[in-house]
């Protein structure tokens, strides 16, 4: 009896501990951050949490609450869930104040479901001057959704087309000195499979199969469009023309058949790495820098130097160069969506709003944006000249995700001379004219089910074709077969039939 | 004599987690019929009938990712189970501790390398520098055979995948027969000695049978699962390479190909409820069937 009294007691016992625990659980579950309390702001932030990552908030902190009053705690979420974890936030209801969205993430589904804070009236306040000296108006009204803005559009380059890095000191070996269209490129890339065969002439990565034939408006291989950057190709590699917007699928766009053709032959003559399709762009990028390839993608991001000049340190004497596929060079103008590649969102049931705006324009301010971008000073970076810097730790801030600023901008000191002129060009809304469709916003919702399909059918057909891997003329069969029974029309149909009712409101 | 009851509270803790983390969430399965709304939730967006079920079942897809899925998961659960059987009766007859332990620790390292570094050692031995080359492709040329583009042929991939699912799994399932021999009694194999059985005819008359248990409950435990393709290692080895989707494509790759611009979670629930249904009739099919072959020869 008395034992198995005490095996009560203990198994009650037991419970209320486990009881007290799950409750404990369950009561640190809550919002523990603080945030939306007005004073410290939770924003979602993709990535791992940088090096020195405590110092540096610790600075900013202590400028920022000095200045506004303000503290901010970013949540970092692995790049690989932060899609999928940001969306969970936002349906079940998860107190936060800003997140990264864009069109690459869940920026359509949130604007159509009215999940984002309306921040129109708060922009044209007037109460922000310093975010909105910083932040190109037009880039502000090509932003809006149904005329209202649910987005800050965070920008350090107006855009950053795809390009090439390029071993210069190959072709300057081959005698081929600058590479400044598309015929030179093609003789460098042959040269280069033929004086060095241990080379392969173009390391191509899945991320970037997208970009070899449909131009947007250029794309690697595309000649023609080197010639004329004016065609923006927008769904399913689908160009609508005319005033009627009507739809020439790829498979009828006689530059993207004559750029299929020729990364084919790239690819049986050797001058394409075979396996595109599964090397992802961190291995490409390593490859390069090991020497193997003689070139590969680099858009004109200010991230081409830092990103493959270390090539130098392998390969002795090797230099490299950015190419960009304008045939006007510097002085090319292209059409641009003008739409940001990342935003800056607030949920809609937000109570923050003027914090988050407070934040940002704070952030506007050049020591307040190097403070957050670049770290502290003298212990991460330091300045060289007014417009440049140096950096001198690991520190690096996800800084698209919050205080990119096209004005603000510093160049990484020692970049290579093409890299620093296309950096320039590319944050000069000067060199770009808005495409006629400009601020549209494509709402598949009605679509959904043809939309997946057709996505899931694009990559098992189409994508082979753009990295050379499949015959054209069969492959292209295959593939209008399979995006027309997947129901490739009705998108399309759907897509122009909004596209025109916004042309007609605009 | 009456139970005594309160050795049931030991299972509350075990019932509190499963009530939790796993019949609880099953009320989420209902967004597999609404058209969902991040403002409105899972439960105040609007029903919309089977119309997520229709992106799967019309995309004429799904009796290829469905075939491939069963094709896949049949051949990784016998060429695991076989393996790992095999393995095991081999460690068991090593007789040196030291070298059986070494042998057991070794077998199950590749059960903890991850998938993507499984797809980078892979595509080392498949392609090598460039995507023609490889150890494998060295091999056949020293054979005077041409190199094979591995990644662009589909038809050899359900036997390379299940080689790696063997190399993964194997070491993992050979430690749980093991486990399971250390319950045979030592006078049947005394018996079987003193009856003049050689060490071959003891394990294949002897160890396999009493070890048949244990291969049916794993056979119902991954039956179970048939439907759910092996994400992690399939889409870290094929990606989005389109040219192998025809033999490789299973349920999760494709929906996850497919879903991944529009995050659409009716469907993706759409599509997990029906994995989860068939999974459900699979393993209490097994089970019926175990059971009774078990009953007609006496055994399990």
């Amino acid at each position: 009896m008395s034992s198995q009294f005490s095996r009560r007691r203990l198994l009650q016992g037991s419970l209320a501990v486990g009881g007290l625990g799950l409750l404990g659980a369950i009561a640190g579950c809550g919002n523990g951050s603080g945030a939306g309390n007005g004073t410290t702001l939770h924003s979602l932030l993709p990535g791992d949490i940088p090096q020195r990552w405590s110092e540096v908030r610790a600075h900013v902190n202590e400028a920022l609450e000095a200045d506004r009053g303000l503290r901010i705690d970013p949540e970092f979420i692995s790049w690989t869930n932060y899609a999928e974890q940001e969306m969970l936030k936002f349906t079940t209801g998860e107190r936060f104040d800003t997140a990264l969205e864009a069109t690459w993430l869940n920026l359509q589904q949130l604007l159509s479901d009215n999940a984002l804070a309306d921040m129109t009236d708060l922009w044209d306040s007037g109460n922000y001057p310093n975010l909105n000296a910083t932040i190109d108006e037009r880039m502000v009204e090509y932003a809006k959704y149904n005329g209202r803005l649910y987005t800050i559009p965070l920008v350090a380059n107006f855009t950053s087309p795809p390009g090439f890095v390029i071993r210069q000191d190959l072709a300057d070996k081959y005698g081929i000195g600058e590479v400044n269209d598309y015929e030179t490129l093609e003789r460098f890339l042959y040269d280069v499979k033929q004086k060095d065969p241990d080379l392969i002439p173009f390391g191509l990565d899945n991320g970037y199969v997208n970009n070899t034939v449909i131009p947007n408006p250029v794309s690697l291989f595309n000649a023609q469009a080197w010639e004329e950057a004016n065609k923006n190709v927008q769904l399913l590699g689908t160009y609508f023309e005319g005033d009627g917007l009507s739809p020439v699928p790829f498979w009828e766009q006689q530059d993207v058949l004559d750029s299929l053709d020729r990364v084919r032959q790239y690819y049986l003559d050797g001058i394409l790495n075979e396996d595109a399709l599964t090397l992802d762009m961190s291995a490409v990028r390593s490859l390069f820098a090991q020497g193997r390839y003689a070139s590969t993608t680099a858009g004109a991001d200010g991230l081409t130097s830092s990103t493959f000049g270390p090539v130098a340190d392998n390969v002795e004497g090797a230099a490299i160069a950015q190419v960009i596929p304008f045939a006007d060079g510097l002085d090319a103008r292209m059409s641009s969506t003008f739409q940001a590649a990342n935003n800056m969102v607030a949920p809609a049931n937000t109570e923050t709003l003027e914090q988050v705006f407070e934040m940002m324009d704070w952030l506007s301010i050049q020591e307040n944006h190097d403070r957050l971008s670049y770290g502290i000073e003298g212990e991460d970076w330091n300045a060289v000249g007014e417009h440049s810097y140096e950096q001198i730790s690991g520190y690096a801030f996800p800084a698209f995700a919050m205080s990119w600023r096209t004005p603000l901008e510093r160049d990484l000191a020692g970049m290579v001379d093409t890299d620093r002129a296309w950096v320039a060009w590319a944050r000069d809304i000067e060199h770009f004219y808005p495409d006629r469709l400009a601020g549209f916003y494509f709402d598949s919702s009605s679509v959904s089910s043809e939309e997946a399909q057709v996505g899931a059918a694009f990559s098992e057909y189409v994508l082979p074709l753009y990295a050379g891997v499949k015959d054209v003329q069969s492959g292209l069969d295959e593939a209008r077969t399979a995006l027309e029974n997947a129901g490739y029309e009705t998108v399309v149909e759907e897509y122009q039939r909004q596209a025109l009712e916004f042309l007609a409101d605009s | 004599m009456r139970p005594d009851r309160s050795i049931l509270v030991l299972a509350l803790p075990a019932l509190a987690f499963f009530a939790v983390f796993s019949y609880g969430p099953m009320v989420g399965a209902i967004v597999a019929f609404k058209d969902f709304n991040v403002v409105e939730g899972i439960f105040g967006s609007p029903w919309n009938g089977l119309e997520n079920f229709r992106f799967f079942f019309e995309s004429g897809n799904a009796g290829r990712v469905i075939r491939n899925t069963l094709i896949l998961n049949a051949l990784f659960i016998g060429g695991t189970i076989t393996a790992g059987m095999a393995m095991a009766v081999m460690i068991n007859e090593i007789r040196f501790r030291l070298l059986k332990r070494t042998a057991q620790s070794v077998i199950f390292l590749p059960y903890f390398i991850s998938p993507i570094v499984i797809s980078v050692m892979l595509q080392a031995f498949l392609s090598g520098f460039g995507g023609s080359g490889g150890v494998v492709n060295n091999m056949l040329g020293g054979l005077g055979i041409s190199p094979v583009s591995w990644y662009t042929e589909p038809g050899a991939w359900p036997w390379i995948l299940t080689i790696v699912k063997i190399w993964q799994l194997a070491g993992y399932t050979s430690i749980i027969y093991l486990a399971a021999m250390t319950a045979i009694p030592p006078d049947v194999y005394e018996a079987a000695v003193l009856d003049g059985a050689s060490r071959w005819k003891i394990a294949l008359r002897v160890t396999v049978p009493l070890i048949m248990p244990v291969t049916v409950i794993l056979l119902i435990l991954q039956v179970g699962r048939i439907f759910m393709g092996d994400f992690g290692t399939i889409y870290a080895i094929i990606g989005d390479n389109g040219t192998l989707f025809p033999t490789t494509d299973v349920i999760d790759t494709y929906v996850f190909r497919a879903l991944r611009t529009s995050g659409n979670l009716g469907m993706t629930a759409a599509v997990g409820l029906f994995q989860s249904v068939v999974g459900f009739i699979l393993i209490a099919a097994t089970a019926l069937i175990a059971r009774r072959v078990s009953r007609k020869s006496g055994g399990f």
